[in-house]
Parts: C-alpha cells; sequence; structure tokens
C-alpha cells in the first residue's frame, strides 16, 4: 500500500466550493469512520480538509502520494471532473486564486521548491467543475452527485496502488 | 468623437467573474472606476443567530482561512464582554501570541509571495525563485512559522479549537514555548536581509495622495494588535463599543458590497500602514530598525507602502512573539486555563487589529446564551471606498504620464494599488481556474 493524503480544499459554507471537503467526508463513510479534520481510513488513505493548498505542509505525515480534490471553474458542465495528473497540476499556468490567494498550482509549486522533503511527492487533482458557489451549505445536486463519483474512483485506485506511480 | 477604453481586472472578483476592477477611460479622462466585491461575512452573522454562543467562534473563523486566529480573538473578546468574564493575564498574552502568528504568516504571503515578484520584475513567486532561491525557500519557512505559532497556540495552524470563551483548553507546555522561542529568534537575522533589500527597492509614487488612516490604540503602551479605542489620524478618539457611529457603512450603485466612511465623509485606510501611522513611534528594537530603514521620512500617504508596513509587521510579530515565550515561561507551568462564568443576557463588541486593518465583531446574547443579532465589519469592506479612490488617482497619473500605456502595464498597476491593501475578497471561496 502506497501512502496516501486525500486533501479536499475549500468550504463547505459556500456551495458546489464545498465538493472537496463533501468528497473526504464521503471517503470517511466509505471506510465507516467519522469524518474528521485529519483522520486515518483503513484503505490507507490519511485524509484531510484544507482552505488553503500553502496549509499542505502542516498536514502532510511523509506520504508518497498527495491526492487532492477541489473545485474547478474553467467552462465544462457543471458536475464534469477533471483528472490531472502529477504534471499537470504543477504546470496549470494560473498564478492567483485572488489577489489574496496563491492558486493551488502556484502554491504547489512553491511548496515543492522550497521543503525538499516534499520535492519527490507525487500529485493528483480532481477537479470538479462548480454550478455554484454562492453562500449555500449544500452542493448543487449535479455536483453532489461528482462527488459521490470522485469519492468511490478515489477508494477504488487506493486498492489499486500499482496501476500508476500518481 | 473621443474613443473609449475599458480595463478589467477578472481576477478581483467572485468566481462567477461580476465584479473586480473596472475602468472606463473616455479619450483622456478616467470616467469611471469600480471595484465590487463579495462581502461573505453578511451570510455568517445571518447563519448564527438563534446559535448558542459556544457554536459561535466555530463557525465565524470558517469567514477566512488566514485570518481565521484574528476572528477567532475579536469573537471570543465580544462574547466575553457580552458574559462578563475578564480575561486573565496568560490568556491575555496567549491570544497576543496568536495574533502575533497570523500576523507572520499573513503577512509572509502577501509580503514575498503576492507583492515583492511585482517590485523586482517577476510575474509570480516562482519566477523570482530562479534569481532568489534562498529568498524564496525562507519566505514560505517564515509562513510556516507563523502557522506553527497559530498551531501552538490554538491547537491547529487554522481555524483554532483550543481557544474558547473564558480561556484554552490546554496550554502550551515550556518546552514547546522554548522551541518556538528559538525559531522566532532564528528567523530574526534572514528577515532583516529582506528589509535591506525591500530597502533598495523605489516605490512608485502614482498612487500617493493624502490619506485618512484608522487603528485601534494599543492596550498597552507597546504596538500592538488589540486596544479598546479607535484613533484615526485626524485626531479623533471613540470608544470601541461606538464602532457603528464611526464607521458609516453606505450602498453604492456598483456593488453589491458595502463601502465605509467616517463620519466627515472621508474614506479611510485601515491595516499596516494605518498601524504605522499612528503607533509607529512606539515600536523598539529590531522592528524600529526596519520601521527606519524602511520607512526614512516618516509613514508617507502611499497605499503602495503598505508592503512595507507588514514587513515592519513581521519584524515585530517575531520580536514580540519571542517576548511573549519568555513572559510566559515566567509564569508556572500549567496544563489549562478557564475562568468560571455564568451564562447571561448581555451583548459585548470584540475589536482587534487584523493583518489587513481593523476588525469588528458584536454579538446579542439572551439568558440562555443564544445569539440575538451578530455584527461583522471586516478590514477589506472599510478599504473598498478607499481603494477606489487609489486606483482612480493612479489611472488617472499613469494615463498621464503615458495616454498610450498599454492594458497590459496599466492592468499590472492597477493590480498593484488593489494587492497593496492585501484584500480579503474571496476567501471563503476557493477555486481552481483553468481551460477545460
Amino acid at each position: 500500500m502506497i501512502p496516501t493524503l486525500v486533501v479536499g480544499f475549500g468550504n463547505p459554507l459556500m456551495g458546489d466550493d464545498g465538493v472537496g471537503a463533501a468528497v473526504v467526508t464521503k471517503l470517511a463513510l466509505i471506510s465507516h469512520q467519522l469524518p474528521a479534520a485529519v483522520g486515518e481510513a483503513p484503505s490507507g488513505l490519511r485524509l484531510s480538509t484544507l482552505a488553503d493548498v500553502l496549509y499542505l505542509s502542516s498536514v502532510w505525515r511523509g506520504e508518497a502520494r498527495v491526492w487532492m480534490v477541489d473545485a474547478v471553474v474553467c467552462g465544462a458542465a457543471p458536475g464534469a471532473v477533471h483528472r490531472l495528473g502529477h504534471e499537470e497540476v504543477l504546470e496549470n499556468p494560473q498564478r492567483h486564486a485572488t489577489v489574496h490567494h496563491l492558486s493551488l498550482a502556484e502554491g504547489l509549486r512553491w511548496i515543492v521548491h522550497s521543503c525538499p522533503a516534499m520535492a519527490g511527492v507525487r500529485f493528483r487533482l480532481w477537479g470538479v467543475e462548480a454550478e455554484s458557489v454562492d453562500p449555500v451549505e449544500a452542493l448543487s445536486p449535479v455536483v453532489a452527485r461528482a462527488a459521490e463519483t470522485v469519492a468511490r474512483e478515489i477508494a477504488d485506485r487506493s486498492r489499486h496502488p500499482v496501476r500508476s506511480p500518481g | 468623437m473621443s474613443s473609449t477604453r475599458t480595463i478589467t481586472i477578472p481576477h478581483l472578483g467572485r468566481v462567477e467573474g461580476h465584479g473586480g476592477i473596472f475602468v472606463k477611460v473616455v479619450g483622456e479622462t478616467v470616467h469611471e472606476v469600480n471595484m465590487d466585491i463579495h462581502e461573505g461575512s453578511r451570510y455568517y452573522e445571518a447563519l448564527l443567530v438563534g446559535k448558542h454562543f459556544l457554536e459561535v467562534q466555530g463557525i465565524i473563523t470558517r469567514v477566512c482561512a488566514i485570518c481565521s486566529a484574528n476572528h477567532t480573538v475579536a469573537t471570543l473578546t465580544a462574547l466575553e464582554k457580552a458574559l462578563g468574564i475578564s480575561e486573565t493575564e496568560r490568556v491575555h498574552k496567549l491570544r497576543g501570541l496568536l495574533l502575533l502568528g497570523a500576523a507572520v504568516e499573513s503577512h509572509a504571503l502577501h509580503v514575498f509571495a503576492l507583492a515583492l515578484p511585482d517590485y523586482l520584475g517577476f510575474d509570480s513567486v516562482m519566477a523570482m525563485a530562479v534569481d532568489y532561491p534562498e529568498e524564496v525557500t525562507f519566505a514560505l519557512r517564515l509562513k510556516q512559522l507563523g502557522n506553527r505559532v497559530q498551531e501552538l497556540v490554538g491547537g491547529r495552524p487554522v481555524h483554532p479549537i483550543n481557544t474558547l470563551v473564558g480561556g484554552f483548553g490546554k496550554l502550551p507546555s515550556h518546552r514547546a514555548l522554548e522551541a518556538l522561542r528559538a525559531e522566532l529568534v532564528q528567523a530574526l537575522d534572514p528577515l532583516m536581509r529582506f528589509v535591506d533589500l525591500a530597502a533598495e527597492i523605489e516605490v512608485p509614487r502614482w498612487a500617493a495622495q493624502p490619506t485618512v488612516y484608522m487603528a485601534l490604540r494599543p492596550i498597552t503602551e507597546g504596538y500592538r494588535f488589540r486596544g479598546e479605542s479607535i484613533c484615526t489620524s485626524l485626531g479623533e478618539e471613540f470608544p470601541a463599543e461606538a464602532y457603528g457611529n464611526v464607521v458609516r457603512e453606505f450602498t453604492v450603485e456598483h456593488s453589491h458590497a458595502k463601502h465605509a466612511a467616517l463620519a466627515s465623509g472621508d474614506t479611510y485606510m485601515v491595516g499596516a500602514l494605518a498601524r504605522l501611522k499612528l503607533w509607529g513611534g512606539r515600536l523598539e528594537g529590531r522592528a524600529l530598525e526596519a520601521f527606519e530603514l524602511l520607512f526614512p521620512d516618516g509613514v508617507a500617504d502611499n497605499i503602495l507602502l503598505n508592503n512595507w508596513a507588514q514587513l515592519v509587521e513581521i519584524v515585530l510579530g517575531l520580536e514580540r512573539g519571542a517576548e511573549l515565550c519568555d513572559e510566559l515561561l515566567a509564569m508556572p507551568e500549567a496544563q489549562h486555563e478557564m475562568a468560571e462564568y455564568e451564562v447571561r443576557a448581555g451583548r459585548g463588541v470584540g475589536a482587534v487589529e487584523a493583518p489587513r486593518g481593523t476588525l469588528f465583531h458584536e454579538y446579542e446574547l439572551d439568558g440562555e446564551g443564544l445569539v440575538v443579532s451578530a455584527n461583522v465589519i471586516t478590514p477589506t469592506a472599510q478599504n473598498l471606498a478607499n481603494t477606489e479612490r487609489d486606483l482612480r488617482l493612479a489611472a488617472e497619473n499613469l494615463l498621464i504620464e503615458e495616454p498610450r500605456r498599454d492594458d497590459t502595464e496599466l492592468r499590472l498597476n492597477l493590480e498593484m494599488v488593489a494587492r497593496a491593501y492585501d484584500p480579503c475578497i474571496s476567501c471563503s471561496v476557493h477555486v481552481v481556474r483553468g481551460d477545460s
């Protein structure tokens, strides 16, 4: 079993922005666990939710793989799942998420540059196209269905660790 | 017929894209400068009504990841006032340490990753890493050090859980405080090298204009992030409880976020530059050294200098953080500290200086401890009107200087002005953007 940290990004109080947290909660339920800020799932996945990529090094405990789930806005149909491998995640050209935050890719590049211990980590991102990020404490139905799909896919993938390095 | 030119900066807006900075130039005249942002806190205030006061901290700190420690201290201060709880000396010092950690974390990200690349001619922090690899590495370590302060005091690096109404669930051990103190002290020398680097950078003046500043009067004689009264650079002083009369919120047609001004009608700036303007004379040690290097002629009216004001506050955060560790180490080691109190009806206001400026929280509780009303005024909301004012001046000056200046350069320069305020615009939302 390759040690893997699964991180759900976003804010559950902001509609579909909470899809990362929702996937982590579903993974915890799949594993018959209560959701927690950082928990150990029987499948070998360690689960975490974060609001910002720059906290990643605070929850990373030496896992070889970090699998991330985040809301994505790139013009596809709401609920569409974008699957990005290691290079695709790190090479995403977006610099800032806002004037106040670095983007996921820029934050990861900064971490890889500045934390030698994390230089060998393989990243993977499941990006779920958001329908709405208004302040509502629920996912839109189409994104909720996508969250279910992503959670099962991550659980399946963790059971077949030799399929790919990332 | 005059030509019309529009410049938009969508990154400043919400993910839906309606918003951001919009500048309209007709001929050679700047006709319109609008900044529209989403003010997320209103939703949280409504969420709190009817909730028990013990739930408030856990909900309201979700307003922001970076400022969660500041929202926590403002919330606890307001709730404790409503409940008639007095803060013990140890609790006061620990909350002060938490705020310093938050300032170091937030300012390190803003100054080094978001602002400094603009001034050194790079388009991002990672582009800067090519020429400044060690500095870029140190910057992230500095941010992580701010996180560690918050983790030690608050129980985790973001959205503290160890901070409670009346005290703390668990106090940091002396051993942990000693280790933290050592880290804070060790970071000072490398940080001062950044101060030297910044002091050599010429800061543009195209957004400089006379400005009114507002900040809390520090609770002691030092330079602190907590206070009981609101001061302005006009010489006014008001009790924090009167914030509702001082901060006059108003609506504008182009934005669904409220703007703010003083009773005089003046727009104003809150944040590190305002704090330095009003209380810079109270700095000591390495922070004073940094202040004198970066502001040799005192604090000038130029929002772009807010980046350097934040740099001074990072130095203060490390230095004062180490002092607070010493003061806490001088107290007997204990497992926890919690005031005894009884639930009662009441109303309380908590005001703190967050990285981006003065933050107000107000709660009214009923006899069962349920929230009757809640109000939060964030620094970014207070800075909005002043940001538009500075953006307009910057656009005018830049176009006078070079009427044919291309959109890309103009956009970057205007973004630098908005960024200097370090606005917390869509901190409740975090999405990846890309091409499908």
